[in-house]
């Protein structure tokens, strides 16, 4: 025990006496945390949008101006050729346009079929998507408002919705995406700093010096790993301080809960970080396997794209991401407030790979020991 | 002169080939360095996808008659929505969020068909999981799409209004293709990674190990230990970019509008970028790690996230939008954006060219004179 200790005070004596490297490792990742949730705003808004109207009619006029007082649109105005359109499209300027054909107003009095064209940017196809529905609305709104009169209408059955919004109450993205940003810097504490310090240790030999010493290797890893765990531990509560503070989300379920969780998922990064660490020979190896996992691993946790949007055989893969796991588990207590009760699977899935992970790597240091 | 001249030639020789005598002993790390790119792009054209067909949903059907019943198949049928629940109280509702992760639910108010024949309104409630906003939205959007065509069947018969037609065209993205909008981002954050944290680590590296000092001292011009060490890692970062390229065009259909050496030149240039911040870096730090912790916290993260690859830069408060413009991946995803899809030419994107080569030279001189008042 007196041995770990011994091993722990070392470690955080290297952590602290290189004055850049905490900085990275404890100031680095909270000043991230403080200001990206700002830039991670995926909500479609301010579409810039534009028209081309053959009609100059009162009624073209009418549905223009309903585009400017919509929230959604940043109203260009009208724009007067095609080729104009298409010039300021292409400079990034807009990203919708709107043609009225000649006739318009004087069709739909005589219920006459008309056209209207709408081209979309379509190169970020959420904003073409979402864009296109958002122009469909107001345009459905504007001919319910004007066939109000209209007899034959008013006789058809229709359905309506009312929509409930759980979890999230002011469709804020910043709720999902602060607990994301937050998984993303414990990960990197996690992995990358573990498996990079061992491989140190291996690369400028003092790891031989350990090794001739009386220390036990798995008094080592221990040695190795608390260190790590409590600045995991402490940067993830801190997160969360700031999380509520300034991000102003509360946490609905229990917070004991929430923690032993990350205590464990900790486990899995660290252990994955030793794994690594005794399978590389040097940090430049160490770091591109780690960087590969990462990368892996965030994307396929839906933190940034939807894990619904994926084919079949990618969401086994995440049968195999400790990310994705967590990210439920901090998602359902977080925002939802639920029990241990609904995240039992994520819970057996990421203790089981702790023990796992762990086991290897103690045992391929065994091994290279003989 | 001149025998001067062939003289500095033949140091820089000699430096680039003792680094590539490095790189090729090293298999291991060479495989990752090229295969890890790829696998990544592959996987990310193939997973990453905007569109959704397979969300859990639950379904509270209070009538339980026939045309409740045709509006379930309807919405079953749709391939968008995979029904997992059928509770039977709003308060089962509740659990099969937290537990089912469904993403949606669906209230069916009772009478279902009595209603629907003798009035004019009926109301259907939507409960969404917000918790992922765009999910929910483009959700609420299907689903409202079923309900309208159900409007349609149902009204079958009676007169049609409207004889308004609106026609959609996707500009740039005829199909509306995710990997558009992914692919160009993928190929910024994997040039970053091979170029710069190579170039920062292996200049650390040698300083960490101490030879940095013998390599100083030696009879070469530092600019060329530098360089030396730089260019074996732009070479390998270019092999990578091509075979990035070769694999969106063949497998995923991305088109090179623009002409094909334009965009090399694109890249070559964004190398150039990335690998003086590298340098930068490099002459900032002792170790490799502290190389690769800022290189990850002060590039990468800042790259996915300011960029414009993840997420729209014209939502971002204000502050964040003139900090982006000092990343060069901003500049270098709008230009290649502009060349391999919209079919823009040097007249188009002369200007982020050079933004980009500024950015290069101010980085290079600064780890310079670094790097000089270190020896």
């Amino acid at each position: 025990m007196r041995i770990i200790l011994i091993l722990i005070k070392k470690e955080f004596l290297q952590v602290f006496r290189n004055s850049l490297l905490w900085k990275i490792l404890v100031l680095a990742p909270l000043a991230e945390f403080l200001l990206f949730p700002f830039t991670a705003d995926y909500e479609i808004k301010n579409v810039n949008i534009a028209f081309i109207d053959h009609d100059k009619s009162s009624m073209t006029a009418d549905i223009i101006s309903k585009f400017g007082a919509s929230p959604y649109f940043i109203n260009h105005g009208i724009l007067s050729s095609r080729k104009e359109a298409e010039k300021e499209m292409k400079r990034d300027n807009i990203d919708f346009i709107i043609e009225f054909p000649t006739d318009f107003e004087k069709d739909i009095v005589t219920q006459e079929q008309t056209v209207i064209g709408i081209t979309a940017n379509a190169i970020n196809t959420v904003k073409a998507g979402l864009g296109t529905e958002y122009v469909q609305n107001v345009l459905g709104n504007y001919f319910m408002e004007i066939s109000d009169e209209n007899p034959v209408l008013s006789e058809q059955t229709q359905l309506l919705t009312t929509n409930v919004y759980w979890y999230n109450e002011q469709m804020n993205y910043k709720n999902l995406i602060v607990p994301g940003i937050l998984i993303i810097l414990v990960t990197l504490i996690g992995a990358y700093v573990t498996a990079l310090n061992i491989v140190r240790e291996k690369e400028i030999g003092t790891i031989e010096q350990i090794n001739v010493t009386p220390i036990k290797k798995w008094q080592f890893l221990l040695g190795k790993m608390i260190p790590f765990w409590i600045l995991g531990m402490v940067e993830f509560i801190v997160g969360l301080v700031i999380m509520y503070l300034v991000f102003g989300i509360s946490i609905q379920g229990s917070i004991p809960l929430l923690l032993s969780m990350t205590a464990v998922y900790l486990l899995v990064m660290l252990g994955l970080g030793f794994f690594i660490s005794s399978v590389a020979s040097n940090q430049l190896q160490a770091m591109f396997i780690v960087f590969f996992l990462f990368i892996l691993f965030v994307m396929l946790s839906g933190v940034f794209t939807p894990i619904e949007g994926m084919p079949e055989w990618a969401t086994y893969i995440n049968y195999f991401n400790p990310m994705s796991f967590f990210m439920v588990i901090v998602k359902t207590i977080i925002l939802k407030g639920s029990g241990f009760e609904s995240i039992q699977e994520q819970f057996i899935a990421l203790a089981s790979m702790a023990v796992i992970l762990n086991t290897a790597a103690l045992l391929s240091y065994r091994d290279k020991a003989k | 002169m001149l025998t001067d001249k062939r003289l500095e030639m033949k140091e820089l020789q000699q430096i680039l080939k003792k680094e590539f005598i490095h790189i090729f002993r090293d298999k291991i790390t060479l495989f990752l360095v090229l295969a890890i790119p790829i696998v990544l792009v592959l996987l990310f054209g193939f997973t990453i996808s905007t569109d959704i067909n397979h969300a859990k949903i639950a379904i509270l059907d209070l009538s339980n008659d026939s045309q409740s019943n045709e509006l379930i198949e309807k919405i079953e049928a749709s391939g968008y929505f995979e029904i997992v629940s059928t509770p039977k109280s709003e308060t089962e509702i509740d659990n099969d969020f937290k537990n089912k992760n469904i993403k949606l639910a669906l209230i069916i108010p009772p009478n279902f068909e009595k209603i629907l024949a003798k009035e004019k309104f009926i109301t259907i409630q939507i409960i969404s999981d917000v918790s992922d906003l765009n999910v929910a939205s483009i959700l609420n959007n299907y689903i409202k799409a079923i309900l309208h065509d159900f409007t349609l069947d149902y009204n079958v018969g009676s007169p049609m209004k409207v004889p308004i037609e609106i026609s959609t065209r996707m500009m740039y993205n005829p199909e509306a293709n995710s990997v558009y909008m992914f692919v160009p981002g993928i190929i910024t954050l994997i040039m970053i990674i091979v170029t710069a944290l190579l170039s920062s680590i292996t200049l650390s590296r040698e300083a960490e190990t101490g030879t940095m000092r013998m390599l100083l001292i030696a009879p070469v011009k530092k600019i060329y230990v530098v360089i030396g060490k730089v260019i074996p890692y732009m070479i390998l970062s270019f092999i990578s970019t091509i075979a990035i390229i070769i694999i969106s065009v063949v497998v995923f259909k991305m088109p090179i509008e623009g002409s094909f050496w334009l965009l090399l030149l694109l890249c070559i240039i964004f190398m150039l970028t990335s690998a003086s911040f590298g340098m930068m870096i490099s002459s900032l730090v002792k170790t490799q790690l502290d190389a690769m912790m800022i290189t990850m916290m002060g590039l990468f993260l800042p790259t996915a996230l300011l960029s414009g690859f993840l997420f729209p830069i014209d939502n971002m408060p204000y502050f964040f939008q003139l900090l982006a413009n000092i990343f060069p991946a901003k500049w270098f995803i709008i230009a290649i954006k502009d060349v391999m899809i919209k079919g823009s030419g040097i007249v188009d994107i002369w200007l982020y060219l050079v933004i980009l080569l500024g950015m290069a030279a101010l980085l290079i001189t600064f780890s310079l004179s670094r790097i000089d008042k270190r020896r």
